[in-house]
């Protein structure tokens, strides 16, 4: 395949082939173009691949873009909005408790020494083992699902929080004394922002796996979108199983760089450290 | 020199623990007392490690001495106060604020707002000639140009005494030049006292009424050196035969009590246990050389 050829004196080269390559070149630059060309040669392997092995094994691209009215008539997709919504509030609960819990970590020994080791053992903990108690708990219901959410994003909000506000530079908290700035002010206007883009990174990594929470408690009760999921599976349904793989891949993956893209915007000075 | 004493260091000691020795404490300043006229400017020269800083820290009331007494205008010195304004070795901004919303800092923590605070930080970035670098974030100016912000955050308060900690280590030598010609035109302005900490001896020279030498551990005041060329100085006054003089009797100075090499702070330091004068065993049983404690 002809990307581009070198431009050295003497080649022997039509003007509309010029054009093309110097065309190819410009394009060669975009990100977007970039992508779109692996992608569409992903795409092509895949769909060539799913007509070696046959349908039993892997459902051509066609078949999968196919079943979508299907999937609408089995209600899959009313049932994955229901089971993100529940995944949605886990998450906020779990921006809106870890922020202010990381903080106060952070910020005090005394809370580093009494909470710091539960929020670390349950990080390392196997959550999934934590489940069948979790359900003796709080039964089967809203409730249960979003607190797995809840537990598969906590810990990165909690502990990444601790550590931006730790990360602090000591020498701008002194200034922040030596100019007078009183505790609270130090702590909006220094300790705040300074650890904003720890926050927002933490954020970002406990969506992503606030997904992986959301599914892993939707197939353990198997109810509603998980009993779907799981139903297409074992009917062997491959192109409507994918199908939603897919959305939930591209719905996690997208949310993940639209926080990316606050991150950005919100704290530009921060580029560095990325 | 009591009577017009405008700022009075009073015997002042400060030690720190150092390791994880219990005992062991590492004398930073002892017993140092110096005082100095209003508006006048004064510079420390030390050797890394003499404490300097720390004394600094200490009439900026950042930290509290072990004994003696730090008095500005005859009031004794226990916290940051608006009379005075520190600018640090590092330019310390905030990365997220522009050059401006840095200098409005010290505005807003003495609860001074809107207008009249971004007229005053206006103001002041001008007189440190950046104002056209307002809007500027500090990771797109220079050192140089940072530093300058710096010092127009510690002037917003309209500190009586100016507190500088070697703002000028870390630019090079070129801009260091450029800034000591315009610190002197804005002391000269601004009529401020100045209390300058620095390790060159051109510098300090260059910009001081009186300099203090220091000596290291533990770190005390050796000599007092009275600069007497007339104002503005001129870049020209480096190299008369007066200022070389000075720089040689500076020097002497800083030689005659500096430590070699091979003793370092551990070997200096003091056990509350055995006394000072177990400085001998003490320097056969250290862990060896632990560098100067320079950064």
């Amino acid at each position: 395949m002809t990307v581009s050829l070198p431009d050295f004196p003497g080649q022997v080269m039509s003007e509309t082939v010029r054009g093309s390559t110097h065309l190819l070149r410009q394009l060669g630059r975009r990100r977007w173009f970039r992508r779109l060309v692996v992608w569409t040669l992903f795409a092509a392997i895949y769909e060539v691949a799913a007509y070696i092995v046959g349908p039993f094994f892997l459902p051509t691209i066609q078949a999968v873009i196919g079943s979508t009215s299907g999937l609408v008539s089995d209600g899959a997709f009313s049932s994955l909005g229901g089971a993100l919504k529940q995944m949605i509030v886990g998450y906020l609960v779990a921006v809106v408790v870890g922020v202010p819990l990381g903080v106060l970590i952070g910020v005090s020994r005394v809370a580093d020494y009494i909470l710091g080791m539960y929020v670390k053992a349950l990080f390392v903990t196997s959550l999934i083992a934590v489940l069948p108690l979790l359900i003796t708990l709080v039964g089967y219901g809203f409730a249960f699902r979003v607190t797995v959410v809840l537990l598969f994003a906590i810990f990165f909000i909690v502990l990444n929080t601790a550590a931006g506000v730790r990360d602090v530079d000591p020498q701008l908290l002194s200034m922040g004394r030596s100019v007078g700035a009183s505790r609270l002010r130090r702590a909006v206007s220094i300790t705040l922002p300074s650890s904003l883009p720890f926050i927002i990174s933490g954020m970002r990594v406990a969506l992503a796996n606030s997904f992986g929470g959301m599914i892993l408690a939707e197939i353990w009760i198997a109810r509603d979108f998980g009993q779907i999921l799981t139903g297409l599976a074992y009917n062997r349904d491959l192109p409507k199983f994918m199908e939603l793989l897919w959305v939930i891949t591209l719905l996690a993956a997208f949310s993940a760089a639209a926080l990316k893209a606050i991150e950005r915007r919100i704290t530009p000075w921060a580029a560095s450290r990325r | 020199m009591q009577a017009d004493a405008f700022l009075e260091v009073r015997n002042v000691s400060k030690s720190f623990r150092h390791g994880r020795q219990k005992t062991g404490r590492m004398l930073a300043l002892s017993d140092v007392s110096f005082t100095m006229a209003e508006g006048t400017f004064l510079s420390i020269i030390g050797p890394s490690g003499c404490g300097k800083s720390t004394l600094l820290r200490l009439i900026d009331g950042l930290q509290q001495p072990d004994s003696g007494e730090i008095l500005i205008d005859g009031k004794r010195v226990d916290r940051p106060g608006r009379d005075r304004g520190l600018v640090f070795q590092a330019p310390n901004l905030m990365p997220w604020r522009t050059a401006l919303r840095n200098v409005t800092f010290g505005l807003e923590a003495q609860g001074i707002h809107g207008a009249e605070r971004t007229r005053r930080a206006r103001a002041l970035l001008e007189l440190v000639g950046l104002s056209e670098f307002e809007d500027f974030y500090p990771s797109q100016l220079s050192g140089g140009m940072q530093q300058r912000v710096g010092l127009a955050r510690a002037l917003a308060v309209n500190p009586s005494v100016l507190l500088m900690d070697e703002p000028f280590a870390a630019v090079d030598a070129q801009t260091k030049l450029v800034l000591q010609e315009e610190l002197e035109r804005i002391w000269l302005m601004e009529e401020k006292s100045v209390v300058f900490i620095t390790h060159d001896v051109d510098e300090a020279l260059f910009l001081s009424d009186t300099v203090l030498v220091m000596s290291k551990s533990p770190g005390k005041i050796i000599d007092t050196v009275h600069v007497d060329f007339p104002r503005p100085r001129s870049f020209d006054i480096r190299g008369s035969v007066e200022f070389a003089a000075l720089v040689r009797r500076l020097l002497d100075s800083l030689r005659h009590r500096q430590p070699t090499e091979d003793s370092s702070w551990a070997a200096r330091s003091i056990s509350s246990k055995e006394g000072p004068h177990d400085g001998e065993s003490a320097r056969l049983s250290g862990p060896g050389n632990v560098g100067d404690g320079s950064r």
